[in-house]
């Protein structure tokens, strides 16, 4: 009850409502569009000041809905809120003024910096457009976002090719929070990079994040690092979220068999440790033609026959605890 | 002559450079590994340790501008160094087979998998000097191996790779190593590129047909948690060097090396509460390696001597055998 209230306690950020993405796909020019179900009504709230985590397979449509938040890609339909502003009902020179307030640090960081533009280009470009700073006020601004990534003055006249997968992250990072963001998605940050790279890269966001009071939604495929960074986790499955909670619910009071599944398919990098191997048959549906009823039962190791006829609600178990199946664990 | 270490794989002081403009990268600088039959030895580092140019020399894959200078490597006592392509392509693909990271691609584009998983078995049974059997037979055991794998032949043997997900085409791959019946398989990161519910079926399913056939397997991985659940030994890389080698549970519960100890600390894992605590420093340019322990510009125990002589390999007294441990470190040479 205590962790009720606590997450009452802090103010929302972001609040996306019915939020759907539907991608057109044809077969040849004269067939009927089948639509690929990306994301599929979501409902969430972010709270200001913490980590909302996203996990699911490759294909669930984690990556789509942190740029549907965004309006990096035009939502089919619903409705995101941050702070208090219906972001789809704004037009394009109003957007621009909020991209300074959300920003995105993605997966890859060997593609997602121009190659040919210098560090200093890179990060100073933004400051430029939404502060219209004089270049001697870039420069400083950019000297002093690169101490605080962990990087040198000297680097700010190199170009990324340069640099180490785990340094370009860095600039990614740096870039993004010299607009002094208040929220970031951060994209699969860490999964094109070494161990002992992640560490360095994770505990720094995690520091950034308590100096600058930044809000991070974080997508990616890797329980152990939602674990290690989120307060709030959704599990996603087919453009769904199948169950949302706090971390702890998520891990300790698993209610939906799919993350439970989920989370016991993950090797414990600990011999002592014994690994159930327990194995989510199957593999994941073709997005256009989605099973019936609730998604996971073709999968689902408990499904009856219900579940192939009707598709369950996201229903709250606990306060702030939701699931979507007929028949949750535990319960 | 040093005694033979490992019934099956022995491989000592093997050094491998390439040539490039920019410089002689020295990519492996004396590995030292062994394994014996039906064991499964685990591969770990980061990128760029030179886990895969192992792997690699082992199948005498290392191609131009890259070369074996130094070191042995037996197979079975045989060394595979010395031998020439002929008597290598009777062992490649039969006693020793390899599966990819990355799955499709290692497949032919543009034939159908049962097509290849037979035009394998029939080149096995001429490299070996079998007369050929007969083509249904062949079908035959091409079926079988898809029903091993678990895979439902109808469907599978007339697809093309581009028509098989990520976690079929590891299965078709693991089929087709395994239809030779080798006596080592080489899996150069298996499940990297597979979510982690399909890696854990490929996993399971590894594990039981290994059992099953005896079969060892080099397992190269930079997942710390597929090392720890699937192998009985492992051997830790860093900058063309093993630096630690021994069983699972002197590794994982009984790290020496500050390196090991590094990389077990850096893995994030469910349930850890502790943070996460990283390794200063970046991996070093192998064209210029530091001199000494390569490791030694990021170690926190380095001493005088660490830049400058190499360390040896050595066994770690006052353990059991069989852990056979081994560390290549300062901090544990009697004599230092």
């Amino acid at each position: 009850m205590q962790a009720a209230t606590e997450r009452e306690g802090r103010e929302i950020l972001i609040q996306a409502k019915h939020l759907k993405k539907l991608f057109a796909v044809k077969k040849n020019f004269y067939s009927r569009p089948l639509y690929v179900k990306a994301v599929d009504d979501c409902n969430f709230s972010i709270r200001k000041n913490t980590v909302f985590g996203i996990v699911g397979e490759s294909g669930s449509g984690k990556t789509t809905l942190g740029r549907v938040i965004l309006r990096l890609i035009e939502a089919t339909n619903g409705t995101v809120v941050f702070d208090d502003t219906d972001l789809m009902s704004l037009s394009s020179q109003e957007l621009r003024l909020f991209r300074r307030r959300m920003q995105i640090i993605s997966q890859d960081p060997y593609n997602s910096l121009h190659p040919r533009k210098v560090v200093k280009k890179l990060i100073g470009e933004g400051l430029q457009l939404h502060f219209q700073l004089s270049s001697q006020e870039i420069n400083e601004r950019v000297k002093h976002i690169l101490t605080l990534v962990g990087l040198r003055e000297e680097h700010m006249y190199r170009y990324p090719h340069e640099f180490s997968g785990g340094q370009r992250q860095r600039i990614a990072i740096a870039r993004a929070l010299v607009l002094k963001p208040e929220f970031i998605v951060l994209d699969e940050p860490t999964s094109a990079l070494d161990v002992s790279v992640q560490a360095v890269i994770l505990k720094m966001l995690k520091e950034l994040k308590r100096d600058f009071a930044l809000t991070y939604m974080l997508i990616t495929h890797d329980l152990a690092v939602i674990d290690y960074m989120a307060d709030d986790v959704a599990v996603m499955y087919l453009g769904q979220i199948v169950e949302m909670g706090s971390k702890d619910d998520i891990f300790l009071r698993t209610a939906h068999p799919y993350a439970r599944l989920l989370i016991d398919s993950v090797p414990p990098p600990t011999p002592s440790e014994h690994w159930s191997g327990k194995v989510l048959s199957g593999e994941i549906p073709s997005p256009i033609h989605v099973p019936s009823g609730c998604r996971f039962h073709p999968r689902c190791p408990q499904a009856k026959d219900i579940c192939a006829k009707e598709e369950p609600i996201l229903s709250e178990l606990q306060p702030g605890h939701f699931v979507k199946c007929h028949f949750p664990l535990g319960s | 002559m040093q005694r033979r270490r490992g019934d099956l794989l022995d491989i000592s002081g093997l050094k491998v450079v390439f040539d490039t403009y920019a410089g002689q990268v020295k990519a492996l600088n004396g590995v030292e590994l062994w394994m014996n039959h039906g064991e499964r030895l685990g591969v770990v580092g980061e990128t760029g340790c030179g886990k895969s140019v192992t792997a690699l020399s082992v199948m005498r894959l290392i191609d131009e501008p890259g070369k074996i200078i130094e070191g042995n490597i037996l197979f079975e006592g045989k060394d595979l160094t010395a031998l020439s392509e002929g008597e290598l392509n009777m062992i490649r693909g039969k006693d020793i087979a390899m599966i990819f990271q990355e799955p499709v691609a290692a497949l032919n584009p543009v034939m159908k998998v049962g097509a290849q998983i037979v035009e394998n078995i029939e080149w096995q049974r001429k490299s070996a000097a079998q007369e050929r059997g007969s083509p249904l037979q062949t079908v035959q055991i091409m079926r079988d191996m898809l029903k091993f794998v678990g895979l439902d032949w109808q469907r599978t043997e007339n697809l093309y790779p581009h028509e098989l997900s990520g976690g079929m085409a590891q299965r078709v791959m693991i089929a087709m190593a395994l239809s030779s019946k080798p006596k080592l398989l080489i899996a150069d990161e298996p499940t990297s590129a597979l979510d982690v519910t399909i890696q854990a079926q490929i996993l399971n399913l590894l594990n039981s047909l290994v059992k099953e056939t005896r079969t060892a397997v080099l397992l190269i991985t930079h997942a710390m948690g597929v090392a720890a659940q699937f192998c009985d030994f492992i051997a830790v890389m860093y900058a063309g060097n093993v630096v630690e080698y021994g069983s699972l549970h002197a590794i994982f519960d009984n790290p020496l090396h500050p390196y090991t100890k590094g990389l077990l600390k850096a893995v994030p894992k469910i349930g850890r509460t502790d943070e996460l605590q990283s390794i200063p420093g970046i991996v070093p340019d192998l064209i210029d390696p530091p001199s000494g322990c390569r490791f030694h510009p990021r170690c926190p125990h380095r001493g005088p001597a660490c830049d400058k002589a190499q360390p040896r390999f050595e066994p770690v007294g006052g353990e059991s055998e069989a852990d056979r441990h081994h560390v290549a470190c300062f901090l544990y040479q009697k004599d230092h």
